[in-house]
């Protein structure tokens, strides 16, 4: 039968997407690779270890059959693809944050995010015009910088946040990582991926048992 | 920057061998819409924009390449053939004896503002069934996609149908509000069960509704499979119809030996504000998104003021392009047959013979060769296999591969 090629964005996300598979039975050897392959592949998959807004990219143009990444990168891409599981863990939420007391939906304020698009809609969802600078890492440095009156970013813990003084002003939106499928690998390879779903989901289920 | 030697974004260029495959590709899907009775039409490259003010479909306003004509009224290059075809059976109702079977093939034209792979210039190549209802026309249409991919080559292809009908159905139970109904819509097509059932709650739905919903991402697969799903699992009345119409369509369909390419998704809420029946796309295995697409679009020819049942669908020939390349099965663009060249004052006896050989169907290419040397290394560099060399006294020397040394 024809592999199924996923891709998993490089780290805890991929880790836990394969220690998931192996509890569903999947074949997962040889796929816990700490070398510097891009590729990982075994009988049944072959695993392109990718940058994690990247995910989409590969599902979306059908050279990656499946994906696993967070629900902040599929919010962000806009990706045509099937969002078909939530698999629970990466589990964050998308927030405005920013030094105490601000108020983050003052006209003309100015956001520093990684999520431009996302930002963009959901301020003008709200009717709010805004100055959004898009930043790559790190983007908690805007508002300490002076760069920028807050930002819209992924918070976990808020251990980041809190040690730099600052703090969540409103909670957007939840996140966790997604199993993501292109859309025509989910007819073209039926058998092969309503197995991994199946397999899947019968693995999430004994989980919350 | 030089602009004269570049490109704009989302057009490029087809030369020689690719050119020939596009070619081909358009070739042989004229072929099989001509010998299943479909007539073609060539609407032309820009319309009014009124033709496509109604935001149908894929086609935002947004997206479509306009301009002004010198008395001030807004032109649209064409994002799509069925409009254009719609305006054209409904203008001329004394020439087309309904129903009316029209093909196009042809350039369409938009601006993609996502990062995708999207292009600004597309080759669509298109059937429309005008002015027949009833699952037999769907049927047809269903078959004339089939046929289309195979007529290609394409042996390994996917024909998934579904029919908006049940999300319908669902949907004027639900009491929901534009707004609600797209975004639940779009959860739904993603096949987010989990995002669409928080979603439900949220909006208060009725529990059994809801359920009714949610199958709609889980009713995809084989045809048994999906037809006994819907008829367990649509309490609906509404969802009747649809049911009895893709059964009597899938029926058709197996009977002409589909059965291995079919598969139904009722999940394939699609463009809901154009079609009202059956949907359908065509995959192939080496392409990340559909080849095709289509359905019923019963509604359309309202704003053409002829009001009438219609079916289509159109195939990217891009794409298409990319399945064949995908098996391999890129036809070579065939190579002259015989190279000729001349000595000084000869050329003339050269291009006699040449013209003669080519209205007779060989192809012949003229050379700058002076001497039969030269010739033998310019056939062997172009891959040809017979040269012709002309001397002064018209007479020629005909030599095949391998040369005589």
């Amino acid at each position: 039968m024809e592999k199924v090629t996923i891709a998993l964005a490089k780290g805890r996300l991929a880790e836990k997407t394969i220690a998931l598979f192996e509890q569903a039975r999947l074949d997962v050897a040889g796929l816990r690779d700490e070398s510097r392959k891009l590729v990982l592949e075994n009988d049944m998959f072959s695993v392109l270890m990718v940058k994690p807004t990247d995910v989409p990219v590969y599902v979306e143009h059908g050279v990656a059959d499946l994906g696993v990444c967070g629900k902040d990168t599929l919010l962000e891409s806009n990706a045509n693809l099937y969002e078909m599981m939530d698999l629970k863990f990466g589990a964050c939420k998308l927030c405005l944050a920013g030094w105490p007391g601000t108020d983050p939906h003052r006209s003309g304020i100015k956001v520093a995010t990684k999520y431009e698009h996302f930002a963009r809609q959901y301020f003008r969802g709200r009717g709010e015009s805004i100055e959004i600078i898009h930043l790559s890492g790190s983007v908690e440095l805007g508002p300490i910088a002076g760069l920028s009156d807050i930002i819209l970013d992924i918070v976990e813990s808020g251990r980041t946040l809190r040690e730099n003084g600052l703090t969540v002003l409103e909670e957007i939106v939840p996140v966790s990582a997604r199993l993501c499928v292109n859309r025509v690998s989910l007819k073209v390879k039926a058998v092969q991926v309503q197995m991994i779903l199946e397999k899947l989901r019968r693995a999430m289920e004994e989980t919350e048992i | 920057m030089n602009f004269k030697m570049q490109l704009p974004e989302g057009v490029r260029d087809y030369i020689g061998q690719e050119a020939y495959v596009k070619r081909q590709a358009e070739a042989q899907l004229r072929e099989q819409f001509r010998l299943s009775g479909y007539e073609e039409m060539e609407p032309p490259a820009f319309e009014y924009a009124a033709v496509f003010e109604s935001e149908v479909g894929n086609l935002r306003q947004e997206n479509m390449v306009r301009f002004f004509d010198s008395d001030g009224r807004m032109l649209t290059l064409r994002p799509d053939f069925t409009l254009p075809c719609a305006r054209i059976v409904s203008a001329r109702a004394a020439q087309f004896s309904l129903p009316a079977r029209v093909f196009y093939i042809g350039n369409a034209y938009g601006l993609e503002h996502n990062a995708g792979h999207q292009k600004r210039e597309y080759t669509q190549a298109g059937a429309e069934l005008m002015g027949a209802g009833g699952t037999r026309s769907d049927a047809e249409i269903l078959m004339l996609a089939a046929q289309a991919m195979e007529s290609l080559g394409l042996k390994e292809y996917v024909l998934d149908i579904g029919h908006v009908g049940f999300f319908f159905a669902l949907l004027e139970q639900a009491g929901l509000s534009e707004v609600q109904a797209e975004q639940l819509r779009s959860l739904l097509d993603e096949k987010n069960a989990g995002e669409a059932k928080e979603y439900l709650e949220q909006l208060g739905v009725d529990e059994a509704l809801a359920q009714q919903f949610l199958l709609l991402t889980d009713a995809y697969g084989s045809v048994e499979k999906v037809l006994r799903q819907a008829k367990e699992g649509f309490a609906s009345a509404g969802c009747r119809k649809p049911l009895e119409e893709l059964q009597a369509i899938c029926s058709m369909l197996d009977s002409c030996g589909l059965k291995e390419h079919v598969s139904l998704d009722l999940g394939l809420l699609m463009n809901m504000d154009y079609y009202t029946g059956v949907v359908f796309r065509g995959m192939a295995p080496g392409v990340g998104s559909p080849l095709l697409s289509g359905g019923r679009y019963d509604k359309v020819f309202e704003q053409f003021e002829r009001p009438m049942p219609a079916t289509g669908f159109a195939m990217g020939i891009e794409r298409a392009m990319a399945a064949l390349a995908a098996i391999h099965a890129w036809p070579c663009m065939p190579k002259a047959q015989i190279a000729t060249g001349a000595e000084d004052g000869a050329m003339g006896f050269a291009l006699a013979f040449a013209k003669k050989k080519r209205l007779e169907g060989i192809g012949v290419l003229t050379s700058d060769c002076q001497t039969q040397e030269e010739l033998r290394r310019f056939a062997e560099e172009h891959g040809i296999m017979q040269i012709a060399f002309f001397n002064q006294s018209g007479q020629s020397i005909q030599e095949e591969e391998p040369w005589k040394r």
